[in-house]
C-alpha cells in the first residue's frame, strides 16, 4: 500500500479527539445535591452495564469515522505486493513517456492518422499513471532537434505539452539523441523510472535503411550481416537502451503504425535546377525528383508546378516501386529578385512529402567587375580584359539591337581599383586580369570581405603579374590567411606551337569543364595550346585546395585551382587569356563556354543557403549588417512575425528554428533597416529530409529481437495492461474508505438515538 | 400572637410570614369556597335511631336493625365532638432538594401544613405539628386556638432539614403517643424502602387513626430532567453517583413509577388516602384537587 497524500496520515492522531472528549466529558459533569439516590442507584445499577457498553461502542464508532477520513484523505493504493517497499511513499516509479513526432507520424493509414494513436496513446499512459498524484511526468519529444518538453514534471505539464503539440513536427525522429538525452538525466539521480516509448517503429527513425541494404547488397555473396548487426554496429543503439533499461526496467515500446508494415508512399525527394544562377528573361529549368517508397509501382502521377504560388501546367510521370522519376518544368521570370516554385503531387497518406519548394534568386544580370591590369592603350584587343568582357556580353553597348546578356561586365583600370572606389557588394564575381599587384591594404581587405562573405574572385594571371607581391600580399602563407589559394612560384619555360604545354589530369566533373566531359568536345580544351604559365606551389596541409586541372609538364603543374574561403571561393588560372600565352581563347568554342560556365559556377556562390532542410536556422549574410535593426518573417500560408529568436553572429544574422521554421515551405524575411523602411526580402525554401519519406516499419518480434529486454505493444496492448497494471498495482481505495465512513456516521448516529431515546423515554 | 414568633430570626420571620399569608390566601381564597368541610369529628355517644330518610348518609345506617326489622334506621348521636389533626412533617434532609424557582419540597410540604393547619383551625378543630426526621424534633401540641397557627408556622419557618430519617420508627412513636383518635396528615418524600413506610403508616391506621399521606416529591424527581453528565451527590449519606442522566432517565423513572405505585397500592390496602404531591404543581392547585375528591368521596359515603 501506498499513499497519494501521505502527509495526510497525520490526521490519524485525530482518534485521540473523541477519546480525550470521551474522558473530558466524564471529568466535566455538573454537581447536583440528589435526594432520590435511592431510585437512582436502583437504575445505575440496572443500566451500568449496557450503558458503558454503549458508550464503547460510540467512542470506537467515532474513533474509526476519523480514522477512516484521515486514511481517505491520505488516499491509498493498494499495491498487490504489498511490502514495505511498497508503502514507502515515492516508491512507485517515476514516468517518461517519449513521443516520437517526427514527420512519419504524420501518416494516415490503418485507421487513422499514426500520430493520433500517438499522442492518444501517451495520454493514455499519464491519464492511467496520474492516479497517483506523488507521480512525476516526462515527456521527450524525439524528432529533431530531440527536446526534453518536460522533465519530472506534473501530469498536467505533459498533457498541456501534448495538447500544444497537435501535429508531428516536420523532422526526421532521432532516437539515438534521444536515448542520449534521457541516458543523461537519468545519471543524474538514482529515481526509479519506467518508460514508455510511442513510435511508428518506422525503420529509418532507427537505423540508416540505405545503409544497411548497401551492406546487404555487398555481402550478399559473403556472410550477411543481419539489421541488428548493422544497427548495433553504426549507431550503438542497444548500448543506449540497455543503458536506459538498467534505470528503467523493461522500456515499453508502444506500437501506433497501424496494420501495414511498408505503406505505399510518393514523395518529391528533390526539387532544383542545374543552372547555375538564374537571370531575368532567361529560361531556368527544373527538376523535381519523385521517389516511390511502396512495392507497386504508380503510373501516371500528376505533378503540377506552382510558380510563385500561381498554378502551371500539370505534367504525369511514371514511377516504379522502390525507384525514381524525374519531371521537369520551365518558367521564364521577368522581375529579379527572389521566386520560388513548388512541385505538388496528387495526395496520398503522406501528404507533406507530396510538395517541396525551391527558393532562388532571379538576378538582372550577373555583375562582373573585370579589374585589367593590362589595359593597352595601344593595343586593346591585346588585353585580357579585352577578350573576357568580349566573351561575357558580345554586343557592342552601342548597338541598336543590342540582346541584353546574361553577364554584365564592368571593366575597369587596376590603378582605378587601388584607388577603392569600386563598391564590392555590387558585384558577383570580381576576375583580377593579369594585375600585376594589389597595393592598397584597404582594398586587399575589401576584396577578402567580399570573398568571405560569399563572393567569388576569379584570378588570371599574365605577364604583368609581380608573383613575389602576390605570394606577400594575397598568398600569405596559405591555408586561407589571404586570398592566393596557392604560392607562385616561377614562369615556366615558355615553349613554341610545336611542344606546347596542354590541359592534363583534368577534373571534367567539375561544374566548369563539364562541357568538355563529352569525348566530342574534350580535344577542345585538352588540345589548347599553352605556351607560359606560373608554376605554383601546392600548400600540403591545406586539404581545401582543389586542383580542377593540371599541366603536362614534368612537374604536373597546377593549371586551375579553386578554393573555398569562408562563404566565398577563389578561382584561380595559372595562365592568362591572352593568345600569347595559350590558344585558349583563339577557339570560341572552347573559350566562350569555359568563361561562362566559371563566371555562372562563380556567381551561384550562395544558392545553398536559401534552400534548407526543415529546422535549419536561416543564416542571412549581410555585408552591412548594422544597417538592420530589425527583421520580419512572413511564412506560407502565415501572418508576418518579428522574431525574437534572431541573433547577429558575426556579420551574420541568423533566425533559430522556432516552431513555425519546422515545417516545409516556403519562408519570406524582410529586412528592415534602421529607418524602418524595407530594404530587402528573402525566401527561404524548407525541405523535408527524403529519409522521413520511406515508412518502412520494423516488425514489433523484430524490434524486440534487435532491441534486447525491449517489449513492443500495440495501443491496444497498452490499454489492456496499463488499466490491469494499475487495477492489479493499486487502485485507490478513498472512495471505500469514505462509504465506510458514511455507514459508521449511521451507526453513530443510531447509537447516539439509542442512547438519548432510552434518556428521554 | 406576637409570642411563637418571638424568638425568630429575621430571615425565619420572613418565612413564617410568607408561609402564613400564603396557607391564608390558599384557604381563603379556594378552600372555603366549598360548601362543607371535608374533615368532619367524631362522636361516642349514641343518642337515638330515626328512620332513614332520602338524603342521609349510608354510613349511619344501623345494618343490625335492619337485619332485625328489615327496616333502615340511621344512628344519631348525642353530639360530635372536635377534630383532632396532628400533622407530620417530615424535616430530614432530603426535604431540603428543590431549586430556587420551585423552592424545596420542605417549603412545599411546610406550605401543605400550614394550609391544613388553617384550614382545620378555621373549623374550631384542634391542630398539632410533629416535625421528624429520625426522631420527632419538634412538637406542636394540639391546640384549637387561634394562636395555635402561628405557632405551627413559626415551627415550620424555624425547622432547618438536616438529618437521615427514620420514618417507620417515628410513625410507630407517634402512633402510640396519639390516644385519640383523629386525622394524621403524613407529609414526607418518603425516600425509605416503601415497607418501612407503610408499616409505619398502618401503625397509625391501626389507632383508628384517619391518615393522609401526602408524598412530596421535587418535580426534578418525577421527571429526571438532567441532560448533561452529572454527579449526583447523595443527601442523607447516600453514596455520589457519576452518570450520563439521558442513559438513566428510563430507569430511573421506572423506578420512581414502582414506588410511587408501591405505596399508592400499599395506602389503598390501609385505607390511607396517597396524594403525590409534585412541587412543580402549585400547592393550592394540587390541595384543592385532593380536597375536592376526599369530599366528592365523603359524600359518596
Amino acid at each position: 500500500m501506498s499513499f497519494l497524500n501521505p502527509g495526510l496520515l497525520w490526521g490519524l492522531a485525530l482518534i485521540s479527539v473523541p477519546i480525550l472528549i470521551h474522558f473530558l466529558n466524564r471529568q466535566r459533569f455538573k454537581r447536583v445535591p440528589w435526594a432520590a439516590t435511592r431510585f437512582l442507584l436502583a437504575a445505575f445499577q440496572k443500566t451500568n452495564r449496557r450503558s458503558r457498553l454503549e458508550n464503547l461502542l460510540l467512542l470506537l464508532v467515532r474513533c474509526a469515522i476519523i480514522a477512516l477520513l484521515a486514511l481517505a484523505l491520505s488516499r491509498p493504493l493498494i499495491t498487490p505486493e504489498g511490502s514495505l517497499a511498497q508503502v514507502l511513499p515515492g516508491d512507485r516509479p517515476e514516468v517518461i513517456v517519449v513521443l516520437d513526432n517526427s514527420f512519419s507520424l504524420d501518416y494516415r493509414g490503418g485507421g487513422g492518422r499514426a500520430y493520433d494513436r500517438a499522442t492518444a496513446a501517451a495520454r493514455q499512459v499519464i491519464d492511467e499513471k496520474r492516479q497517483d498524484r506523488t507521480r512525476k511526468f516526462s515527456l521527450v519529444l524525439v524528432a529533431e532537434p530531440v527536446e526534453i518538453a518536460v522533465w519530472d514534471g506534473s501530469a498536467d505539464d505533459v498533457l498541456e505539452r501534448l495538447r500544444v503539440e497537435a501535429n508531428p513536427w516536420s523532422t526526421p525522429g532521432s532516437p539515438g539523441r534521444a536515448l542520449d538525452l534521457i541516458n543523461d538525466r537519468l545519471s543524474q539521480d538514482e529515481t526509479a523510472r519506467e518508460i514508455y516509448w510511442v513510435t511508428d517503429l518506422q525503420r529509418n527513425g532507427w537505423i540508416d535503411a540505405e545503409e544497411v541494404d548497401a551492406n546487404r547488397a555487398l555481402a550478399s555473396d559473403t556472410e550477411s550481416p543481419e539489421d541488428d548487426d548493422i544497427v548495433r554496429s553504426q549507431f550503438g543503439l542497444d548500448d543506449l537502451f540497455r543503458a536506459v533499461a538498467e534505470r528503467c526496467p523493461t522500456p515499453t515500446v508502444v506500437d501506433v503504425s497501424g496494420s501495414s508494415r511498408h505503406p505505399a508512399n510518393l514523395a518529391i525527394v528533390d526539387l532544383g535546377t542545374e543552372d547555375p544562377s538564374i537571370a531575368v528573361n532567361n529560361t531556368a529549368t527544373f527538376t523535381a525528383t519523385v521517389k516511390n517508397f511502396g512495392l507497386q509501382d504508380r503510373t501516371s502521377v500528376t505533378a503540377t508546378l506552382f510558380v510563385d504560388g500561381n498554378k502551371r501546367p500539370v505534367k504525369t510521370l511514371d514511377v516504379p516501386a522502390g525507384g525514381e522519376s524525374t519531371v521537369a518544368f520551365r518558367a521564364v521570370f521577368e522581375e529579379p529578385g527572389f521566386h520560388n516554385v513548388m512541385v505538388e503531387l496528387e495526395s496520398d497518406g503522406l501528404q507533406n512529402d507530396n510538395q517541396r519548394s525551391f527558393a532562388f534568386e532571379v538576378r538582372e544580370g550577373i555583375r562582373v567587375l573585370i579589374v585589367s591590369g593590362d589595359e593597352r592603350i595601344d593595343d586593346p584587343f591585346e588585353s585580357e580584359a579585352y577578350f573576357l568582357s568580349g566573351a561575357l556580353d558580345p554586343s557592342p553597348s552601342d548597338d541598336p539591337e543590342r540582346v541584353e546578356a546574361t553577364f554584365r561586365p564592368k571593366v575597369i583600370d587596376d590603378t582605378v581599383f587601388d584607388y577603392g572606389q569600386e563598391t564590392l557588394s555590387e558585384y558577383d564575381v570580381i576576375v583580377l586580369a593579369n594585375v600585376p599587384s594589389i597595393g592598397e591594404p584597404k582594398v586587399i581587405e575589401s576584396l577578402e570581405d567580399f570573398v568571405r562573405s560569399g563572393g567569388s574572385l576569379w584570378i588570371t594571371l599574365g605577364d604583368q603579374v609581380m608573383a613575389s607581391r602576390y605570394n606577400s600580399t594575397l598568398w600569405m602563407g596559405g591555408l586561407g590567411k589571404g586570398l592566393m589559394p596557392v604560392e607562385l612560384t616561377e614562369m615556366a619555360p615558355e615553349r613554341g606551337n610545336a611542344n606546347y604545354y596542354k590541359f592534363a589530369d583534368v577534373d571534367y566533373e567539375h561544374p566548369t569543364l563539364q562541357l568538355f566531359e563529352h569525348d566530342r568536345f574534350r580535344d577542345m580544351f585538352s588540345d589548347a595550346r599553352v605556351l607560359k604559365f606560373f608554376r605554383a606551389k601546392l600548400t600540403e596541409a591545406d586539404e581545401k585546395v582543389r586542383v580542377i586541372a593540371r599541366f603536362d609538364d614534368e612537374e604536373q603543374s597546377p593549371a586551375i585551382i579553386e578554393r573555398p574561403l569562408d562563404y566565398g571561393r577563389v578561382f584561380l588560372l595559372t595562365t592568362s587569356i591572352d593568345d600569347d600565352w595559350n590558344q585558349l581563347v583563339s577557339d570560341p568554342m572552347a573559350f566562350l563556354p569555359f568563361v561562362h560556365d566559371v563566371t555562372y559556377y562563380l556567381s551561384a556562390h550562395d544558392r545553398h543557403v536559401f534552400n534548407l532542410p526543415v529546422g535549419s536556422p536561416l543564416k542571412m549574410r549581410l555585408r552591412d549588417i548594422y544597417r538592420y535593426n530589425n527583421v520580419q518573417l512572413k511564412l506560407t500560408g502565415t501572418t508576418q512575425y518579428s522574431p525574437d529568436w534572431l541573433r547577429k553572429e558575426s556579420e551574420m544574422l541568423v533566425v533559430e528554428p522556432f516552431q513555425d521554421l519546422r515545417q516545409p515551405g516556403v519562408v519570406e524575411v524582410t529586412l528592415i533597416g534602421n529607418d524602418s523602411s524595407p530594404k530587402e526580402t528573402l525566401q527561404f525554401a524548407l525541405g523535408l529530409n527524403p529519409d522521413e519519406s520511406d515508412l518502412r516499419r520494423f516488425e514489433p518480434r523484430d524490434f524486440e529481437s534487435i532491441f534486447e529486454g525491449v517489449r513492443v505493444l500495440t495501443a491496444d496492448g497498452l490499454a489492456a495492461e496499463i488499466t490491469s497494471n494499475e487495477s492489479r498495482g493499486g487502485g485507490e481505495i478513498w472512495k471505500y474508505l469514505l462509504a465506510a465512513a458514511a455507514l459508521l456516521l449511521g451507526v453513530e448516529s443510531i447509537v447516539a438515538w439509542r442512547i438519548g431515546k432510552h434518556g428521554r423515554s | 400572637m406576637a409570642e411563637p414568633l418571638k424568638y425568630l430570626d429575621a430571615k425565619t420571620l420572613n418565612r413564617a410570614s410568607r408561609l402564613e399569608i400564603k396557607a391564608r390566601e390558599i384557604v381563603e381564597g379556594t378552600i372555603s369556597g366549598m360548601h362543607k368541610s371535608p374533615f368532619r369529628g367524631y362522636s361516642v355517644e349514641f343518642a337515638q335511631h330515626r328512620e332513614y330518610v332520602t338524603g342521609d348518609d349510608l354510613r349511619h345506617i344501623d345494618w343490625k336493625v335492619y337485619g332485625k326489622s328489615d327496616r333502615f334506621y340511621i344512628k344519631e348521636y348525642e353530639e360530635e365532638t372536635n377534630l383532632t389533626t396532628t400533622t407530620l412533617l417530615d424535616m430530614s434532609e432530603s426535604m431540603a432538594y428543590g431549586d430556587e424557582k420551585r423552592g424545596t419540597k420542605f417549603d412545599y410540604a411546610a406550605t401543605i401544613a400550614a394550609t391544613m393547619a388553617y384550614l382545620i383551625l378555621k373549623q374550631q378543630d384542634q391542630v398539632a405539628l410533629a416535625l421528624f426526621d429520625e426522631d420527632v424534633q419538634r412538637y406542636v401540641p394540639h391546640s384549637a386556638s387561634l394562636s395555635q397557627f402561628r405557632t405551627v408556622v413559626a415551627e415550620l419557618a424555624a425547622a432547618v432539614p438536616t438529618r437521615k430519617t427514620k420514618t417507620s420508627e417515628v410513625f410507630a412513636k407517634m402512633a402510640n403517643r396519639l390516644v385519640r383518635r383523629g386525622l394524621v396528615i403524613v407529609i414526607s418524600d418518603f425516600l425509605e424502602e416503601p415497607e418501612e413506610i407503610l408499616r409505619g403508616l398502618s401503625m397509625l391506621r391501626h389507632r383508628k387513626h384517619d391518615v393522609i399521606a401526602f408524598h412530596v416529591l421535587d418535580h426534578d424527581e418525577l421527571t429526571f430532567p438532567f441532560e448533561r453528565m452529572t454527579r449526583f451527590e447523595g443527601l442523607e449519606e447516600m453514596p455520589k453517583i457519576t452518570a450520563d442522566p439521558r442513559v438513566l432517565r428510563q430507569a430511573y423513572l421506572e423506578e420512581v413509577e414502582a414506588f410511587t405505585l408501591a405505596m399508592k397500592k400499599g395506602c389503598l390496602k390501609n385505607r390511607i388516602d396517597y396524594v403525590l404531591m409534585d412541587t412543580g404543581t402549585p400547592v393550592d392547585v394540587a390541595l384543592t384537587r385532593y380536597l375536592a375528591t376526599r369530599m366528592a368521596e365523603a359524600s359518596r359515603g
